[in-house]
């Protein structure tokens, strides 16, 4: 097994991947910028060096830096983490000229994974559903003809398109021909380039993607799926395995498609095959993701498998451990993203110093966090703070734990989404399962606080006020124990965070 | 006693009278009875009507936080001389124990005149040294200690009476 490895990322999936390492007996080297020189990765790993300033492309994303402190910290193995250089095929083979192992896939399945029009190609020659359309630019005169065959709604899109210009949503035929006409024309004075292609309309889509895991002896096996269509500014936010809307028809279609693409490029480690589907189940292929994913720990709840440890593993040769009739659901997990974002500010990042920190305890509880007191949320880097894993028999249980969970989570100095969670995890229609990547949008109501809770607010305000003399000094009962507080509970309605 | 308050940038208005521990306040025409009683550093026990609530607070500078199921509410304590917005408070800042300790200094005598944030006595507890200040402006009007004595925790200490002609 490895030494000694460097862990080049940070925040909670460098301490992720630091507690995988120990737990397998091998040595870990951090690094950090200059922003997180007090950072819990730093204190976790046997190990720190600074590898430069706050952004990061002058620390987490200088490979060379990176490959240098391996070098003289002798370690054996490199991982990236997500984000940064997970998937940076240049990096992976940086690191096998100095002969460090990159924990992940080989550079040639980065390279062709990582480029979409490449994937593409490839899950086609797999015969991997994808969206129908045409892959590239339609001819005006074929135009009509190409649509008819993939059938209404549709999509226009520019070929050189982006942040939704040259875009068009044609419910009918009648509207066809107006509409290619002003995405053309649309796409011309933005991007100077009027080529558009042609895809269908997906209805309320839902996110569902597979893990899978590979090894370098050829075995690929997939975890089954997780569903993340809770989704803001195109970012997941909540996810949760198995899916509500997958069927187990589906679910083992969706896995053998997943297992076959991988082995088409001869995966190994972990990675995630994503799909689009309807409410109906049809699933189509969206991208692979060639690295550990952010919601991986949903998926280890539900398998039982510790995804970073099996990827340090396979990397160092080992088969897996793992044979795929081995795998099986049992329960249900949710993950929320605990971030520093105003939900009533279109989730924009809320960059502060996290005063005071506690975060929830109690059964099917985990949480994956850097979070101390005295963290400072900084505009360098995500301002995800933790990631908030239950895990319970069934859905119900589960959401309701999570619930249980995020009330008890205390974050003071910086806002977060943590209200907005408690009551998405309330609402009929979330835990009703009928879930589309809309959802927030069409739930627009989760983003505002309760007129109640402000009340409770104002008159704890109005007391600390009248005491006159701050929250410092305010009153302490010298027979209050915190057994008294808690007997106190069970004999009034209760009604508090915890 | 009215007040006016800026929370999350909102402005709020209540009115509040204190009898003992407890309080009666009313908020947007209706009224509630409240006690806010400290668990931790940062944990308090609301109880509104008979419910009890837990919430977080934390004091940073004139800014207090306070974390209510996920949401945080922030608003700036208003300074006593600050006449726009609030009618402050009682005008009596009586300063006591925060733990068990021993007051190792007074630094004021009785009619000495003394300004917000300025500090009055020295307290030690576990093995360490606290200034405790005063919050207002105003007068010394009484001491119940003398250097030496050792304090309970919410044993008064001394009080501190604006001046202001009400």
């Amino acid at each position: 097994m490895y030494k000694k490895i460097l862990i080049a990322n940070r925040g909670e999936i460098a301490v992720r991947i630091i507690r995988a390492a120990k737990e397998l007996g091998i040595k870990t080297v951090a690094v950090y910028s200059d922003a997180d020189k007090n950072s819990l990765h730093v204190n976790l790993a046997d190990e720190a060096f600074n590898i430069g300033k706050p952004l990061p492309s002058e620390s987490y994303l200088v490979g060379k830096r990176i490959i240098s402190v391996a070098k003289k910290a002798k370690c054996d193995g490199i991982h990236p983490g997500y984000g940064f250089l997970a998937e940076n095929a240049e990096f992976a083979e940086e690191c096998e000229k100095n002969k460090i192992d990159f924990i992940g896939p080989s550079p040639e399945a980065i390279k062709s994974m990582g480029d979409k029009i490449t994937s593409r190609e490839i899950a086609k020659e797999a015969k991997v559903p994808l969206v129908p359309g045409t892959a590239g630019e339609v001819k005006d005169s074929e135009a009509l003809e190409i649509a008819r065959g993939i059938g209404y709604p549709l999509m226009i899109k520019a070929t050189a398109g982006g942040g939704g210009k040259g875009m068009r949503l044609v419910e009918k035929e009648s509207e066809f021909e107006n509409s290619l006409r002003m995405a053309k024309s649309e796409a011309k004075s933005a991007f100077n380039n009027d080529a558009v292609f042609i895809e269908r309309f997906i209805q309320e889509p839902r996110h569902i993607e597979i893990q899978i895991l590979g090894d370098k002896k050829g075995n690929v096996v997939h975890l089954f799926e997780r569903e993340c269509s809770i989704q803001r500014r195109h970012q997941k936010v909540v996810e949760e395995a198995p899916s509500p809307g997958v069927s187990e028809k589906t679910r083992i279609k969706m896995g053998e498609i997943a297992v076959k693409l991988a082995k088409k490029v001869s995966y190994s480690g972990a990675g995630t095959v994503e799909f689009i589907m309807d409410q109906k189940e049809n699933f189509y292929f969206l991208e692979m993701n060639t690295r550990v994913q952010v919601e991986h720990p949903i998926t280890e709840m539900i398998t039982g498998i510790d995804i970073v440890q099996e990827m340090i593993k396979v990397s160092y040769g080992h088969e897996l451990s793992i044979k795929q009739e081995d795998i099986s659901i049992k329960g249900h997990a949710i993950e929320c993203r605990v971030c520093a974002e105003d939900p009533d500010n279109n989730f924009l990042p809320t960059p502060g110093t996290v005063i005071y920190a506690k975060s929830p305890q109690g059964p099917g509880v985990r949480d994956d966090s850097s979070l101390f007191n005295g963290y400072e949320v900084t505009t360098f880097y995500d301002p995800m703070l933790s990631k908030l894993i239950v895990w319970s028999e069934n859905r119900e249980g589960a959401i309701k734990r999570m619930s249980r969970a995020l009330s008890e989570y205390v974050v003071l100095g910086v806002k977060t989404n943590l209200g907005f969670l408690v009551r998405l995890m309330n609402d009929k229609d979330f835990i009703s399962g009928k879930l589309d990547t809309g959802f927030i949008e069409k739930h627009k109501k989760l983003l505002k606080i309760p007129k109640d809770n402000s009340n409770i607010a104002t008159i704890a305000s109005a007391i600390i006020l009248h005491s006159g003399i701050g929250v410092d000094n305010l009153k302490r009962d010298p027979r209050f124990t915190p057994w008294k507080y808690i007997a106190r509970g069970s004999s009034v309605s209760r009604n508090s965070m915890f | 006693m009215k007040y006016t308050l800026k929370i999350n940038k909102k402005m709020v208005s209540f009115e509040l009278l204190q009898q003992g521990d407890a309080y009666e306040i009313t908020l947007d025409e209706k009224e509630y009875h409240a006690e806010l009683i400290r668990i931790d550093s940062n944990l308090y026990s609301l109880i509104v009507n008979g419910s009890t609530y837990t919430i977080a607070i934390q004091k940073e500078g004139k800014r207090i936080d306070l974390f209510f199921k996920g949401d945080l509410f922030s608003y700036e304590i208003p300074s006593v001389r600050d006449k726009g917005g609030t009618e402050n408070t009682s005008g009596i800042d009586k300063i006591s124990a925060p733990m068990p300790g021993r007051v190792v200094k007074i630094l004021k005598s009785i009619g000495d005149i003394v300004s917000e944030g300025e500090g009055v006595v020295v307290v030690e507890a576990m093995k360490m040294e606290s200034e405790l200040k005063t919050t207002i402006d105003g007068k010394i009007t009484g001491i119940s200690v003398k250097e030496g004595d050792t304090v309970d925790l919410g044993a008064h200490i001394l009080t501190v009476e604006s001046q202001d002609k009400k």
